[in-house]
């Protein structure tokens, strides 16, 4: 019976603290998602999350306000963001290359600019307990007493959602994605509504930098998003693209992540290096899974992603 | 957006751009690597004015500096920095120092080093465990440069090695924390890597803790990196959930574990420096790295020409550790106790390390009237009793 219970307290905490750290990458991949929705890789989020981290902290440390710091977080990430769809819109440049450029470019301005930030205490964003849910026995830790950005995370992600499959912008977002020339013919702007997607993306990665650097470690540290960013393109494929199904994959992946220290904390003596595997394992085989799923089913990536628009080719 | 397509006469279709557009482009990419080029490579012919600030013919001694992470992270690379403007203001007149910092360790290091050399450097402090290779080679390649590595194990005729010995204040910190957390028995240890320098922290900090109270129990979490704020944050949570009610944060900066502990309302203790600040309420007290004095004796010794290789290293005894200053939590007769405990292994009368000693699993390690020696202690890869969660040996 003691163990039942030891059990259970430990699956919510690793619950809970799975959201935590998955929070920032469910962010940065709902943001990928509408990008790649419109035909656009954006694959710089390692960068716009480090451009987002550092400009919460600087703009929270001068200002104080969260709120701000954290629109600030996103509006900074939104303008590196520019400089990849300028490049791949504008230029029809490789969306790869210019995706790993902008990574490359904000891991290295902000570990410029960080210099100063390093070690500055600031108050970050609290946790929101929500009075009467957070003490239901399961739910009440995990679900109702999280910082406010995750339950911003639960509503952006549904907007998500609401956003590519109910609204106008959304259906010409998808047909974009999936044949522009066609979309193109219906005098849908093919071009903005691609930047708008890239920018929009980019804005929530800034948004889940931030939350990393103000909620999650309330520090900000060289190179801290630690390849996350990266995994969030694996996440949306892992998710077929789906928003809702994205903030799953991201939490699955916050829990494997969190699994090494709450297993070394319980005295539980595993391998540490199999251990830290376990997140990329995760993600490999759930990759692998999808594309096998996709290719049977025949819905998966969008048409046009990765592929360049120019007006009037056949 | 500006390219269009366009039929040939032949009625193949191609991209064209606008010639104009074409130029810019290549010239503006030009132009950024000319302007990258020449912000990298030095003035050819500046011979007043070496890079790193050096003075080649000022008659002081030219010392070098070569730092893994940032000065500014409160830790690691902060102590060393200390040191090092610690000693420069006590041999003001007979040394400039210069300091580079965030060199990672791989093939950057050495040619830090060689420029350092090239530019005047007559002293070089390596002060990254992981450089130990790249100063070896570099040392060998320049004889008349003496090169002091961190935390190495391997010396040459120009090259030795130096080091604290942190376990004792380490053991200190552990006694302070079981006689503040009175009724606990569950304390927490944050490490980067298994490996000895962690394991003669966590050790002696177990066994400090448990000559107070025999009940406590040290948990030890690795975070598998030197720097890595996510995985230190989600290990404080970690210990915490588990009902630990004194974390002791031992990564290159400590700020975030020590920051994450005073939110938890636990009881926080840190390596390297004096983090108080960022603990108002929960800091007890750290193991204070003093590099200076260590940095002062092994410079004065290189300018009058008695340096050797011999390696150097001190505890309390030699001034070279001690304790960070107590927080509020840590009452008088416990911080009397502390200073008392402190010179008692400075006199030699008190070993850290005196066996008996069980390690995690039951075996015994150090018989009764036995002590660890110190090439045992440098490469310490096992845990005591009382230490769980380390991997087994």
């Amino acid at each position: 019976m003691i163990y039942l219970i030891a059990i259970a307290a430990f699956i919510t905490a690793v619950f809970t603290s799975a959201i935590q750290s998955g929070a920032s990458i469910a962010f940065a991949a709902i943001g990928e998602v509408i990008s790649e929705r419109a035909g656009v890789i954006n694959l710089g989020l390692e960068g716009l999350m480090l451009v987002g981290a550092l400009t919460g902290v600087i703009v929270q440390v001068e200002n104080g306000n969260p709120a701000l710091a954290l629109f600030a977080a996103g509006l900074a990430a939104a303008l590196l963001a520019s400089i990849h769809a300028f490049l791949v819109i504008g230029l029809n440049s490789n969306q790869i290359v210019s995706g790993i450029a902008i990574s490359i470019l904000g891991a290295g301005v902000t570990g410029l600019l960080g210099r100063g930030y390093v070690g500055v205490k600031f108050d970050g964003i609290a946790k929101f307990e929500i009075p009467v849910l957070k003490d239901i026995p399961f739910f009440g830790p995990v679900l109702f007493q999280q910082d406010s950005l995750v339950y911003l995370l639960l509503l952006v992600s549904l907007g998500a959602y609401l956003l590519i499959n109910r609204t106008r912008y959304g259906l010409h977002l998808r047909s974009v994605g999936e044949d522009p020339q066609a979309a193109y013919a219906q005098s849908v702007a093919v071009q903005r509504t691609r930047v708008i997607a890239v920018l929009l993306g980019g804005f929530l990665a800034g948004i889940g930098g931030g939350h990393l650097s103000l909620a999650y470690t309330y520090a900000w540290s060289e190179r801290m998003t630690v390849g996350r960013g990266i995994i969030a393109v694996g996440l949306v494929i892992v998710a077929g693209w789906r928003p809702l199904w994205t903030l799953l994959a991201a939490f699955m992946f916050g829990a494997l992540t969190v699994l090494h220290p709450k297993l070394q904390a319980a005295g539980i003596n595993v391998s540490p290096y199999l251990v830290k595997m376990l997140p990329y394992l995760f993600t490999i085989v759930a990759l692998t899974l999808a594309t096998i799923r996709f290719k049977r089913s025949g819905q998966g990536m969008p048409a046009a992603l990765m592929k360049q628009f120019l007006p009037g080719q056949t | 957006m500006l390219e269009r397509i366009r039929r040939q006469k032949s009625g193949s279709l191609y991209v064209s751009r606008p010639r104009w557009l074409t130029i810019a482009l290549v010239l503006a990419c030009l132009c950024t690597v000319i302007y990258l080029q020449s912000c990298t490579t030095q003035p050819a012919s500046n011979l007043t004015d070496p890079p790193f600030g050096f003075e080649k013919n000022s008659g002081k001694l030219q010392v070098g500096f070569i730092t893994v992470g940032p000065a500014s992270d409160w830790g690691y690379n902060y102590q060393h920095n200390q040191g090092r403007l610690g000693m420069e203001a006590r041999l003001r007149d007979k040394v400039h120092t210069v300091l580079a910092e965030n060199i990672p360790e791989n093939a950057d290091v050495e040619r830090v080093m060689q420029r350092m050399v090239d530019n005047g450097a007559n002293l070089i402090y390596s002060t990254s465990y992981g450089y130990a290779d790249s100063s070896m080679r570099v040392a060998k390649k320049n004889p008349n440069v003496t090169f002091m590595q961190a935390l190495g194990l391997k010396q040459a005729e120009n090259l030795g090695t130096y080091s604290l010995k942190v376990w004792e204040p380490a053991y200190v910190c552990g006694a302070v924390a079981a006689m503040t957390a009175k009724n606990e028995g569950r304390f927490g240890f944050i490490g980067a890597y298994p490996i000895p320098p962690i394991y003669w922290t966590v050790n002696a900090f177990a066994i400090g803790a448990r000559s107070v109270n025999k009940a406590v129990n040290v948990d030890i979490v690795f975070t598998n990196s030197w720097n890595n704020p996510t995985a230190e944050a989600e290990a404080v949570k970690s210990l915490v959930d588990r009902g630990v009610k004194v974390i002791y944060v031992l990564v290159d900066s400590p700020i975030v574990g020590v920051q994450a502990a005073e939110r938890a309302g636990v009881y926080s203790l840190a390596h390297f420096a004096d983090l108080s600040s960022f603990a108002p309420k929960g800091w007890l007290t750290g193991s204070h790295w003093i590099w200076a004095r260590l940095y002062e004796d092994v410079t004065q010794k290189v300018i009058n020409k008695t340096w050797t290789n011999q390696p150097v290293s001190g505890g309390f005894k030699e001034g070279y550790v001690g304790l960070s200053p107590f927080g509020p939590a840590v009452n008088g007769a416990t911080q009397e106790k502390a200073r008392e405990l402190s010179a008692k292994i400075a006199a030699g009368e008190l070993d850290v390390f005196k066996g008996p000693l069980t390690d995690a699993q039951g075996k015994e390690r150090v018989p009764a009237g036995q002590s660890l020696s110190t090439e045992a202690i440098l490469s310490f890869d096992w845990a005591v009793q009382g230490v769980r969660g380390a991997p087994t040996k």
